[in-house]
C-alpha cells in the first residue's frame, strides 16, 4: 500500500514510500481540507 | 490542525509530518493558500490510499453524539470547519511510515472529529523511533 500514488501540489505523482524514504514520516490523512 | 501547531515538536522527535487529503488539487491549493500551512500537502483524489489503508467511510458518520462533542471541543480550541470538499463521509487517520517501509503506527478515525490525542501520538512516535 505504500507504493500507491498521491499527487503533490504541482500535480506530480509520488508514493508514500518515496515521501518517507529519507525520514520517518507521519502522514495525517484529513477528512477534509479546511 | 493540531499537528500543524505542534509541527516543530514532531520534527524534533525525528519525523516529518505531512498532510494528505482526498479532494482535488484545486481545493488542496486553496487550503494551503488560506491556511499558510507549513507542512507538505498531498492529494489522493480518488481515495485509493484511503481505501487501501481501510480508513472508514461510514454513511452514518455524523449521527454519533461524539461528533458533536468533538466539534464543540474543536471550536473551543479555535478550529473551524468552513466547508467540506470531496467525499463528506470519508474519515481520515494517521500513519507512521518508516524509510524501510514498516508501519509501526496506524490510527483510523472512528467518527468525524476522531483523532489520536497529541500526547499519545508523540508517545507512539517516540516508541517507534527508540
Amino acid at each position: 500500500m505504500t507504493d500507491l500514488f498521491v499527487k503533490d501540489l504541482d500535480g506530480n505523482d509520488t508514493t508514500l514510500a518515496d515521501i518517507a524514504k529519507n525520514q520517518p514520516t507521519l502522514f495525517i490523512f484529513v477528512r477534509h481540507f479546511g | 490542525m493540531q499537528v500543524h501547531r505542534e509541527r516543530e515538536a514532531f520534527r524534533k522527535l525525528g519525523v516529518q509530518p505531512v498532510v494528505v487529503g482526498h479532494s482535488s488539487l484545486r481545493y488542496a491549493k486553496a487550503f494551503v493558500d488560506e491556511t499558510k500551512i507549513d507542512l507538505p500537502v498531498y492529494v489522493d483524489e480518488k481515495r485509493v490510499v484511503y481505501k487501501a489503508l481501510e480508513f472508514k467511510r461510514p454513511l452514518l458518520a455524523f449521527l454519533n453524539p461524539k461528533v458533536f462533542k468533538r466539534a464543540a471541543e474543536a471550536r473551543s480550541e479555535g478550529f473551524t470547519q468552513p466547508g467540506v470538499h470531496g467525499d463528506a463521509f470519508q474519515l481520515g487517520g494517521v500513519l507512521l511510515l518508516m524509510p524501510d517501509g514498516s508501519i509501526p503506527y496506524k490510527y483510523a478515525s472512528q467518527f468525524a472529529g476522531d483523532h489520536p490525542k497529541l500526547e499519545d501520538l508523540k508517545a507512539e512516535v517516540k516508541r517507534a523511533l527508540a
